[in-house]
């Protein structure tokens, strides 16, 4: 006790030293930390999610991008499915199926258009108000209603995707209707609307009451059309420009009845050009066997670096002795013996771990945090 | 504690140093001082009386114990219980505050446990040696002075039966030699603890009960007064 | 003076286009439909097996416009049944849950007739609307009844697993009735041949295609005399389809009926039955039956 106390007054004492110490120590400990826990974490979140999430169906290209954007409305912009192939899916009776309009944001979350099911499939909660009803109603996730502080009963603007494209289509006023419960994935970023209004917001369809078009700039109120708003007034006059099943969707999530109905809906599409049904559990299986890989090979240097921090630490104990050795021949001479005096030694290199394993856990389990954050926000 | 010292013979480099002293008996309670000139063996004799090194041939015994005949273990257990040194150099470690550097030797040996009153008299002590408000400076903001009292205040808390002086008054002014001496005396006397003292102040031997010069002994003499 | 408030709060609640407070839970599954028809079919199929959700609607199902408190309570049924071709415009607006939601006349849905004219126009209490877009009446087409009726068990099957037999049993004999009003439908068409008919209201489109009928419509309210116009309209109209019967959504005024057979104009009841009988006791086939009775009767008086 005495030797952690005396070491402890030591490195006090010498704290740039000691704190240059701890950082290199810490960082050399938080790499491989934080490297193994941010894997794990991936592992868990995408997994948990895709296993939440048994079939996915969607335009042919990239796998990895239609999950992601299944799983976390990442913006994929392969292609899109038609409705009908949702209706068509649906009335087969195969199982579960959930429309997906994932295009645009709002405020910088996701919008994300589907259908109330979608709330029943992840078992989403309304933590304030109610759900969406009509045309241009939302409902915020989580995070989403906290980073716009918005509430039941508040407006929110779809976010143009170019500002400078004056000719293209309108932002639209969403009604926030209500708010999920926080659920930590990335259901708290959506912005969630009714499939229809994410086709209005898409320029599929539209109202003809000019009036209710916006202005905020009265010099140009009369030329400048800057929003669009659904109103119970002309709500009525609202329509889509083809039949609904032609519209487009970026993704149909399906939850098979059992193994046979997977089966089917696999093969439905094993030999389409333009669509392809996946399986998110096994595809993320996939991406976490290539980040496996790569966190093996970072294992590998972690080792190498490991001792080379090593063979760094002895150096500095060594010089430390060295440099010290006159304050050790104090301790000498007041009776401290040989074993004491590299307890002393021993008890500074424990303190200087065990900060720097503190620092190391701190900023890892940051950094971990901060990577499902991240994982939740993969819309982009 | 008397201290008998005989046929003791200590080289330090072959060649370099040689130190041979017959035959020294200093009485219990005695205040006895050492002079002579730099290198005649005043500092080696001290830490032979220490244990802090050991003859090659030849006894010093502290009261009944041959200390140089113990295992190093038990040479520096004796010598943390009995005897109390005061270093020319201080020695103190700068990287300590006044009152961790007097409790060092307390921190590190077990020889002397940490006591409940330990920080008390530690406060006394320094009262006494006008350290009270330093207790919590750093050492290396003292002055000379400062740090020589806090080595002597060291050397006194563990309460020696024989205090060993490397000069400790050395680096003083005359006002505060006369009252760190006071001081060392009464504490000797007041334990009943044998006082040995190196020292060039020759103004100074007059409150000795012995000198021992050590003149003579740098011829290599048997030293016997 | 008691007598007379009571007299007021009856007309204004009836003439309220309200529904029920949300019905007791039975236990049992909720089908929610948009029209009688679905409501029919539903209670033929089903029977005791579900507690069906039709609200009592004043006016044409068609153009009702519910309350957010009508439509949370139509989006928490177990199932839910549209019309389809355009029915109902609030499902447009509306978020229903699209799993437990069935177009019942999806198999058909590209043999729907689109209404080109954009007349807007009044029926008494019910406000203004318009017949652009889809015809909707699409149950008039009896084989059209049929699919939307096989789209009802289908639903109802996968909503009651358990129940296949009874309800398999029930359907055939929905079915049978279906196929029974279709032939004696086309019987009753094959004797008209090209007779000419009126429409007193353009709902007759899928009738009038299935069976080869020739009707042609105006836009006339069964409780209102037409104006000036209307009569004018309906003039023109017969210079070139000299029709002798105009068929009726529901019995017509009898000012209408005589000034009508002035012209020689028959006036025959063709109830679309969108909506339950006003008296509650005639359900949907028999209307249907009795529409056949009276077209047949009229064709035989001429």
């Amino acid at each position: 006790m005495n030797s952690l106390w005396l070491a402890w007054l030591y490195l006090r004492r010498r704290r740039v030293a000691a704190g240059v110490m701890v950082a290199g120590v810490a960082l050399a400990l938080y790499l491989p930390l934080a490297t193994h826990w941010a894997a794990n974490a991936f592992d868990e979140t995408l997994g948990a999610r895709a296993a939440t999430t048994p079939m996915i169906v969607g335009a042919r290209g990239s796998r990895f991008d239609l999950v992601l954007h299944g799983l976390y409305f990442r913006a994929h912009s392969e292609g899109t499915v038609a409705h009908g192939e949702f209706t068509a899916l649906r009335d087969a009776g195969h199982g579960r199926v959930i429309p997906l309009h994932v295009q645009f944001t709002a405020g910088g979350q996701p919008v994300v258009g589907t259908s109330l099911d979608y709330f029943e499939f992840r078992e989403l909660q309304m933590a304030r108000g109610e759900s969406m009803m009509l045309l241009g109603d939302c409902v915020l996730g989580a995070n989403a209603a906290s980073e716009l502080s918005l509430s039941p009963g508040d407006k929110l603007k779809t976010d143009r995707k170019n500002l400078f494209d004056l000719a293209g289509d309108y932002p639209l006023q969403l009604n926030v209707t209500g708010v999920l419960s926080a659920t930590g994935t990335a259901d708290d970023e959506g912005v969630f609307v009714d499939v229809k209004t994410a086709w209005i917001i898409a320029g599929h369809g539209h109202g003809h009451d000019e009036s209710k078009y916006n202005a905020t700039n009265s010099l140009s109120a009369k030329m400048v059309k800057t929003y669009l708003e659904i109103t119970p007034k002309n709500m009525g006059t609202f329509h889509f420009h083809s039949d609904t099943t032609a519209l487009p969707l970026t993704a149909i999530l399906v939850e098979p009845m059992d193994a046979k109905e997977t089966a089917m809906v696999l093969s439905r599409y094993q030999h389409s050009d333009q669509l392809q049904a996946l399986k998110p559990p096994v595809i993320v299986n996939e991406m976490m066997g290539m980040v496996m890989r790569v966190r093996q090979f970072l294992d590998a240097n972690y080792v190498m670096v490991a001792g080379a921090m090593g063979m760094l630490l002895s150096l500095i104990v060594a010089l430390s002795r060295r440099l010290r050795s006159r304050e050790m021949q104090t301790l000498f001479l007041l009776g401290c013996s040989r074993g004491t005096q590299y307890s002393l030694q021993a008890a500074e290199l424990i303190i200087i771990f065990i900060a720097a394993f503190a620092l190391a856990l701190v900023a890892a389990w940051t950094t971990v945090g901060w990577a499902r954050d991240y994982l939740n926000t993969l819309a982009g | 504690m008397r201290v008998t010292i005989e046929n003791l013979e200590f080289e330090y480099g072959p060649g370099r140093f040689r130190l041979c002293i017959p035959d020294l008996q200093i009485e219990a309670g005695t205040r006895m001082a050492f002079v002579g000139p730099s290198g005649s063996g005043k500092t080696t004799l001290l830490r032979l009386i220490a244990g802090i090194v050991t003859p090659q041939s030849g006894t010093v015994t502290i009261g009944e114990v041959p200390v140089n005949e113990l295992a190093d273990a038990g040479r520096r257990a004796f010598r943390i219980r009995h005897v109390g040194f005061v270093f020319q150099d201080f020695r103190l470690v700068e990287h300590l505050d006044v009152r961790e550097n007097i409790l060092l030797p307390y921190r590190l040996n077990d020889a002397l446990p940490v006591y409940d009153s330990i920080e008390s008299q530690v406060k006394q002590q320094a009262k006494r040696l006008d350290l009270a408000d330093k207790l919590d400076s750093p050492v290396d903001e003292l002055s000379q002075g400062e740090q020589q009292r806090v080595a002597i205040c060291r050397a006194l808390l563990p309460r020696p039966d024989l205090l060993l002086g490397d000069e400790p008054t050395g680096n003083l002014d005359p006002k505060n030699k006369d009252r760190i001496l006071d001081q060392l005396f009464q504490q000797a006397e007041s334990a009943e603890a044998t006082l040995v003292m190196v020292t060039h102040d020759h103004a100074l031997l007059d409150r000795f009960d012995r000198v021992v010069d050590f003149t003579k002994f740098q011829k290599q003499e048997a030293l016997n007064e | 003076m008691k007598q007379l408030v009571i007299l007021i709060s009856i007309f204004v609640i009836g003439c309220k286009p309200t529904v029920n407070a949300p019905a007791q839970r039975s236990g049992k599954p909720r089908v929610a439909v948009v029209n009688y028809p679905l409501a029919y079919f539903v209670e033929r199929i089903a029977g005791d097996l579900v507690e069906v959700h039709f609200p009592k609607i004043k006016g044409d199902p068609a153009f009702w416009k519910p309350t957010n408190a009508e439509v949370r309570e139509f989006q928490s049924n177990d199932l839910i049944l549209l019309n389809g071709a355009s029915y109902a415009k609030w499902t447009a607006w509306s978020s229903l849950p699209g799993s437990r939601t069935i177009n019942t006349s999806a198999a058909f849905r590209d043999a729907f007739i689109a209404v080109k004219a954009d007349t807007v126009h009044r029926h008494g209490k019910d406000g203004e609307h318009s017949h652009t877009g889809m015809a909707f009446t699409t149950w008039l087409d009896f084989k059209q009844a049929q699919q939307q009726a096989a789209a009802v068990h289908r639903a109802l099957a996968d909503l009651l697993p358990t129940h296949d037999e009874t309800l398999a049993n029930n359907f055939a004999g929905l079915q049978r009735d279906l196929v029974s009003l279709d032939a004696d439908l086309r019987g009753i068409a094959a004797d008209l041949g090209d007779t000419p008919l009126l429409g007193s209201h353009p709902v007759y489109q899928y009738l009038s295609r299935g069976y080869g009928l020739k009707i042609r419509s105006v836009h006339w309210e069964p409780d209102a005399m037409p104006d000036a116009e209307g009569w004018t309209e309906l003039a023109v109209l017969r210079k070139t389809h000299p029709a002798r019967v105009m068929l009726w959504e529901d019995v017509p005024g009898k000012s209408i009926v005589l000034e009508l057979k002035t012209q020689m104009i028959r006036s025959v009841v063709f109830a679309p039955c969108a909506n339950r009988s006003g008296n509650g006791t005639d359900d949907w086939l028999k209307v249907m039956r009795a529409n056949l009775v009276a077209l047949r009767s009229a064709i035989s008086a001429e």
